[in-house]
């Protein structure tokens, strides 16, 4: 009631937000990429392995899928090295975090894209004299990747939007800085509203683009 | 028929091969021999093992007891003493010497019809990129697709695609060629393209194992037939003689004569 938007405060700490989205999108990509790493292998080892690398893995993911971010970030960067003695910067504690979170949900995503494979295509393989490993790089793999765009891009996104928990452990990223400005500043709703937009924005771009190379790939369906 | 076998050793030697899937024997002590430049064709009924049995040709099953050689080397297990699966390595090797052609095609989606041809010709048989592509060029032209060779398969009709697959396999100089039911899966009007391109394959005296259905195309392009029943063997001999009205096989005559009841 009463209250009058004002922006201008906003505009003058922007450099705050900007460099927070920056950072926000620094360990998305590097988390991410660790992910896949992650993913990938275990995804590869749980489809050929027997029964107790099976259990592990499974064990893994259900614990991360089951347990909230922010608990885990909480975990690693305060718990662990009450226990353990190692020291690390938050921003890298929060990597490692994101890595092992996200790995966990790409080990999912792989590990049914690669079951989703058509039998026939791995026979095609062997047919033509591929050992395992041919089968695996340029049969499995290129197709259980065509098969898990999709839902590839939607773990990606989520995962960049999960960037904003990094805010608890004072990670200076988007969310952080958007905290910042309240807290110096008192304009809440306008920076809120900001920094809404600059996250819509960006997931927007993201998702575009990764339409796109779904498009690409679909094409070649 | 012996004495040609005589004067040239089998290529392929199936000899009473046996194989249970739990307690449903789907071979039973199958032998069946293939000479070079032969042309064999099984029939059966569904269910009569027909399939499996090319599938253990190159090891895509495995076999419980018996042997099967090709020109001379034991498939899928070491010759010695104790029966003992080969390596994946030397699996791989073996097949690289027998082509593949499947029902459901099978290509690889992610590439162009040159590139299912070339896949192996590079991995496995270490061609160039640009060996491989001239290679997949001369089979591409051989049956008829030399303009889709940047086609991908989504973009190829059935026949097309089959004659990919065909092309894909006769590529890697396989010393012999399995077809299994390579025409069931395509509409009535596209078999012919495919089939002419596995006539002008026996033309050039390609060694092919092949079951089928199309009994007027096994009449005309094979050397002998082999009748399989309930996993077994029941009768082999000549086209003209096993498709024949009169031979005294009471299984085989009952199977002829629902097939012409149902196809014709």
């Amino acid at each position: 009631m009463g209250y009058i938007l004002n922006f201008n405060l906003i505009w003058r700490h922007f450099d705050k937000l900007w460099g927070g989205l920056l950072l926000s999108l620094e360990l998305a990509v590097i988390s991410i990429a660790i992910g896949i790493v992650i993913g990938l292998v275990l995804a590869v080892w749980y489809v050929s392995a027997g029964r107790a690398v099976r259990t592990i893995i499974a064990g893994y993911v259900e614990f991360i899928r089951n347990v909230p971010l922010i608990l885990l970030v909480y975990l690693v960067f305060y718990g662990l090295p009450t226990v353990v003695d190692i020291a690390y910067s938050a921003q890298t504690s929060f990597i490692a975090t994101l890595s092992l979170y996200s790995g966990a949900y790409l080990v999912e995503v792989f590990r049914s894209g690669l079951e989703a494979v058509p039998r026939g295509q791995l026979d095609a393989g062997k047919a033509i004299g591929l050992t395992p490993w041919q089968r695996l790089l340029h049969v499995r793999l290129p197709t259980m990747l065509r098969i898990t765009l999709p839902a590839l891009s939607n773990t990606f996104i989520s995962l960049f939007k999960d960037t904003s928990v990094a805010s608890v452990i004072s990670v200076p990223e988007l969310t952080y800085g958007a905290q910042w400005i309240n807290f110096n500043t008192f304009r809440i709703v306008e920076v809120y509203l900001v920094v809404t937009a600059m996250y819509l924005l960006t997931g927007y771009t993201l998702l575009f683009a990764l339409r796109l190379v779904e498009r690409r790939f679909k094409a070649a369906r | 028929m012996s004495n040609a076998s005589h004067q040239n050793p089998a290529l392929l030697d199936v000899t009473e091969v046996s194989k249970a899937f739990g307690s449903v024997e789907v071979l039973r002590s199958v032998s069946l021999q293939v000479t070079r430049g032969e042309v064999v064709t099984v029939i059966g009924p569904s269910g009569s093992g027909k399939t499996t049995l090319l599938r253990c040709v190159n090891f895509l099953e495995s076999y419980d007891s018996g042997s099967i050689r090709i020109d001379g080397k034991e498939v899928g297990y070491r010759e010695t003493g104790t029966r003992q699966r080969r390596s994946e390595r030397d699996l791989a090797a073996m097949r690289a010497e027998t082509g593949m052609v499947f029902q459901s095609f099978n290509l690889f989606p992610h590439l162009t019809a040159a590139g299912n041809i070339m896949l192996g010709l590079r991995k496995v048989r270490g061609k160039s990129n640009a060996e491989a592509r001239t290679i997949a060029e001369h089979w591409l032209g051989r049956v008829g697709l030399a303009h889709k060779a940047d086609s991908l398969p989504a973009e190829l009709s059935g026949g097309q695609q089959q004659r990919v697959g065909i092309a894909r396999a006769v590529a890697m100089e396989p010393k012999i060629l399995l077809l299994d039911e390579i025409t069931s899966a395509l509409d009535p009007e596209l078999v012919g393209e495919v089939l002419e391109v596995v006539r002008s394959l026996a033309e050039d005296g390609m060694t092919m194992l092949m079951v089928t259905h199309e009994m007027a195309f096994a009449r005309d392009a094979s050397s002998r037939i082999v009748f399989m029943a309930d996993g077994g063997v029941s009768a082999v001999g000549p086209p003209a003689e096993i498709l024949a009205a009169g031979f005294d096989n009471e299984r085989l005559r009952s199977f002829l004569a629902r097939f012409r009841a149902s196809h014709f």
